[in-house]
């Protein structure tokens, strides 16, 4: 019997005491003593079915409750794994992927993910998943997807602070299950989180733009007040009107391209490029030259070199020099011929003349092996020796299809005896005495050339003050570049004609003892190729310099110096086109959006933001672009959000695709 | 219980301090890269276990740990904040896994039973004692009994008169079986004709006049107690509703806290591994 906090009779206390778990089922007329606490009734005869009270009813419900929730739950738990925990839908691009693509495949057990969950295991999925596929560069899960020495650089420079962050996984910001769709978390708060030089708004606090904003360091120099004030002037037929004329709207909808050569130079600068303008007053590139050497003395020292051809030329450089570098740098005792003119060897010591010998039979073989060989072979030998393996196409482009029959025309007007001569010296004996007197070129291959090819393509003739004013100029080049004059000689007389001159459309020509490349046209593939390699590859080259500085010296052929400024030897950028500077180097924290100024239906024009520049002492002849000129609409009616003009990933961001095996190519069994 | 109308300024206070935190932290979070849910998830879970705090408090009345009109007071607002900063853990919306929906309707449950609660204590112990006759709730089984009790002795009474006009017919088809049946949940009359349910007001009409009975007679007798078990009946409503809304909310309160410790159990495993 339970003990009762009072006694258990209605009449005396008029209601029943819930603190017992059952009351007397007789209401009108309860028990003295009441049900016992297992729920009988106390009287002999059973009068009355107990109830229970209200706290024991209180108690069953609480206890009901809880048990169906825990039941609720074993049996959601105990469903299939991915509708128990499902964290809400992938985004479109993900929705064909098993859990199992980013998650650890155990985990896609319940009782797996239960129970390593409550042993503090978990899941191993992280930003590696991510970047299977989102290649984000070396650094993508640093800040911004910067190098540490970059992050360290702009620490340094105050534009932010660490804040602590080390690292930031993809899911910090790109919420994938959230929900109905993938979130990316980044907004003005969260810039601030490391920038915290804080300011309410664009216009208001923002810090102003620097010096070069919209006035990117230029691949291609281009005077624009130059032409409108000066060469326009003097051809007004050809003079724009428009910014359009040369300038578009790139592909992408954002950014202004320059419109290609062909639709915004050639119409003044295409003939000189060509070679039927100013640029094209030389004689193209010296490729492969034979040095005069003096044989006589030679001879005369008992050391026989056969036959040699005579021009005057002095020792080669540049591209000639790196082709027979490889013998120098082989017998260390050329290198004793520095300085010496080889030319005129009368005088010089044995050892000297030794090694004049040993150089000039060093051309006689590199020029075999050129002619019995093959191009890759020859351009391999003339390329740095960083540059490391071509490919074909570099191969292709560094040769610009040198023919064969004029190495061998070359080679049979300087050295009409090579081979036999070569292989003379190679079993060590002595050429027969005969008379060494230098063969003279009269520029077609003529070995026996009469006195008067000589005269006409020797020194006096070849100087650059007679090419420019006779050969080349109006009177003897026709506007299509073909000889125009009416020299019977040069119609009757192959030896009269100028190969120089010949070549007028570009390509390749022998003149005297060097063999030499004329600019085809813009961008053209030889001397792109060239200028690229060396810029890149040249740095530790001793020939290098030579080779890049002959192609952008001022007076070059081609004059590619005139307008690109976009490389540097040895430096790490090559820049051709005139849109380079976007795409080099990373990382870009801003962009600006250029399609939706100027194509919207404001009063937006060029001018508004870039003013030409008044002060000539600028880099530049266009303005920097200031904060003032933007604050004009963002920050009032137009959004100034920081994701409006800045990037977060600054990084390139390289997409791998899932491609499928090509076993499905095979057979089955094969597979 | 009666509900204090005003809660005390500390407790306003403490409200406006733990909102104006709650926010700052989970504003941080989301700042500083930091999962707000996570944030906003401690700060709930912190809110929960504060809830339960009121129900043991409760169990201790002994202690002097301040006034239970004041615990009862920070349990309210405690609820409403714990309502907010559970909308903020869920990002406003309605989650996708069984578990979680689970989670989420429980908590709702738990949330809208206890909003629901405090409208009721606040909404009824006024109309509980606005009758002459209120009485505990506990005393009212014993009265409805008596009630009955008496009116079959005014039957009784009746039949031995013999001036039975009929009465006795309705009195066994209609006014006993009232008699004897429970409150119901829903209230069945209007407190012009004292709650009578309705439906037994139009038959008792239709079956006995009323009008032909004289006053301090057995009929007459009866058709008071009849009312006065009606009043009762009202009261005992108004009983169960004041309490049955605990028999949800406490029970839930328990299985929800098994729940979402095995939540923050997996959350914490699970979650902390997500990273570089």
């Amino acid at each position: 019997m339970a003990k009762h906090l009072g006694p258990f009779d209605a009449r005396v206390t008029r209601y029943v005491r819930p603190d017992q778990p059952f009351t007397c089922g007789r209401t009108g007329d309860p028990c003295l003593h009441g049900p016992g606490p297992d729920g009988r009734c106390s009287e002999s005869d059973n009068r009355c079915i107990p109830i229970p009270s209200e706290g024991r009813q209180r108690r069953n419900m609480f206890l009901r409750v809880l048990f169906l929730t825990i039941g609720l739950a074993l049996i959601i738990i105990s469903g299939d794994w991915s509708v128990s925990f499902d964290p809400g839908a992938r985004s479109s691009a993900h929705s064909q992927f098993q859990c199992s693509r980013c998650h650890d495949p155990e985990l896609s057990n319940t009782f797996t993910f239960m129970s390593r969950g409550l042993l503090g295991i978990g899941d191993s999925h992280a930003s590696g998943q991510c970047l299977d596929c989102h290649d984000m560069g070396e650094y993508a899960i640093n800040p911004h997807s910067v190098s540490p020495e970059r992050w360290e650089k702009d620490v340094a420079e105050g534009s932010r602070t660490l804040g602590g962050i080390a690292s930031i996984p993809c899911a910090r910001c790109h919420v994938e299950h959230r929900f109905e769709s993938p979130e990316t978390g980044l907004n003005d708060a969260r810039c601030q989180a490391c920038h915290q030089k804080r300011f309410p708004s664009f216009h208001k606090g923002h810090p102003e733009f620097g010096d070069e904003y919209g006035v990117p360091i230029r691949a291609i120099q281009f005077d624009h007040f130059n032409h409108a004030n000066k060469h326009f002037m003097e051809k007004p037929d050809l003079a724009p009107d428009r910014c359009d004329h040369c300038h578009t709207l790139g592909p992408d909808g954002n950014r202004m391209r320059v419109k290609p050569f062909s639709m915004s130079c050639a119409g003044c600068h295409e003939d000189s490029i060509g070679g039927r303008g100013p640029a094209g007053k030389d004689l193209g590139f010296e490729v492969l030259a034979i040095p005069d050497i003096d044989t006589t003395t030679l001879s005369e020292a008992g050391m026989e070199l056969g036959d040699w051809p005579f021009n005057g030329t002095e020792f080669p450089e540049s591209w000639s020099r790196r082709w027979i570098r490889h013998a120098v740098d082989a017998d260390p005792s050329l290198t004793q011929l520095s300085g010496i003119e080889l030319w005129s060897l009368e005088g010089q010591s044995e050892a000297v003349l030794n090694s004049a010998s040993h150089l000039a039979w060093a051309y006689k073989e590199a020029l075999l092996d050129a002619a019995e060989g093959n191009l890759e072979s020859l351009i391999n030998r003339m390329v740095p020796a960083a540059a490391g393996s071509l490919t074909h196409d570099e191969t292709a482009q560094l040769a610009a299809l040198l023919p064969r029959s004029l190495l061998v025309e070359a080679s049979d007007a300087w050295f009409p005896h090579l081979s036999e001569e070569v292989a003379l010296h190679r079993a060590g004996e002595d050429l027969p005495g005969k008379d060494t007197a230098p063969v003279a070129q009269p520029g077609h291959g003529d070995p026996q050339g009469e006195a008067e090819d000589v005269d006409l393509l020797g020194d006096d003739l070849l100087d650059g003050d007679l090419l420019e004013e006779d050969l080349l100029d109006g009177d003897l080049l026709d506007e299509n570049g073909v000889d125009a004059a009416p020299s019977t000689e040069a119609v009757s007389s192959p030896s009269s004609i100028n190969p120089a001159r010949w070549a007028n459309a570009g390509g390749w020509y022998r003149v005297d003892s060097s063999i030499r490349y004329r600019p085809v046209q813009h961008a053209d593939s030889f001397l792109r190729a060239w200028a690229t390699l060396e810029a890149r590859t040249g740095d530790q080259d001793p020939d290098s310099a030579q080779v890049f500085a002959q192609i952008f010296s001022e007076d070059s052929p081609g004059a590619c110096a005139s307008c690109h400024i976009g490389l540097q030897h040895g430096g790490d950028q090559v820049r051709w086109e005139p849109d380079s500077h976007r795409a080099e180097p990373f990382p870009h924290f801003t962009h600006f959006a250029h399609g939706p100024h100027i194509l919207s239906n404001s009063d937006i024009s060029c001018l508004g933001c870039h003013e030409p520049a008044t002060n000539k002492d600028l880099p530049n002849d266009w303005k920097s672009v200031t904060r003032n000129q933007c604050i004009e609409c963002h920050g009032h009616p137009v959004e100034d959000r920081c994701t409006t003009c800045h990037e977060y990933h600054a990084g390139p961001r390289i997409d791998v695709i899932g491609i499928t095996d090509l076993d499905i190519l095979r057979s089955p069994e094969d597979r | 219980m009666a509900i204090p109308r005003k809660p005390p300024t500390i407790i306003v206070l403490l409200t406006i301090a733990i909102l104006i935190i709650f926010w700052i932290s989970v504003s941080d979070a989301d700042r500083s890269l930091e999962d707000p849910a996570s944030t906003s998830g401690w700060f709930l879970l912190a809110s929960f276990l504060l809830l339960c705090i009121y129900g043991i408090r409760k169990r201790l009345p002994f202690l002097p740990l301040g006034r239970t009109s004041t615990w009862l007071m920070l349990h309210l607002t405690t609820g409403w904040i714990s309502g907010f900063m559970f909308l903020v853990h869920t990002g406003y919306r309605f989650p996708t896994g069984n578990f979680e929906i689970l989670l989420w309707c429980g908590y709702a449950v738990l949330l809208l039973s206890g909003i629901g609660g405090w409208i009721l204590m606040r909404q009824i112990p006024l109309p509980l004692h606005d009758s002459q006759d209120t009485l505990l709730h506990a005393r009212i089984p014993h009265q409805l009994a008596q009630i009955r009790d008496e009116a079959d002795q005014q039957m009784k009474r009746l039949r031995e008169t013999g001036s039975d006009s009929g009465f006795e017919k309705v009195y066994l088809e209609l006014l006993r079986p009232f008699l004897c049946q429970g409150p119901g949940l829903l209230p069945q009359g209007r407190s012009g004709n004292q709650y009578i349910p309705r439906l037994l007001e139009q038959q008792h009409s239709i079956r006995f006049n009323p009008a032909n009975i004289d006053s301090d007679s057995s009929e007459e007798l009866i058709l008071e107690l009849v009312a006065k078990k009606a009043r009762l009946d009202r009261q005992q409503r108004l009983h169960l509703w004041m309490r049955g809304w605990l028999l949800i909310h406490l029970p839930l309160t328990g299985a929800m806290l098994l729940i979402i410790l095995l939540h923050v159990l997996l959350v914490i495993s699970h979650a902390a591994e997500m990273g570089a």
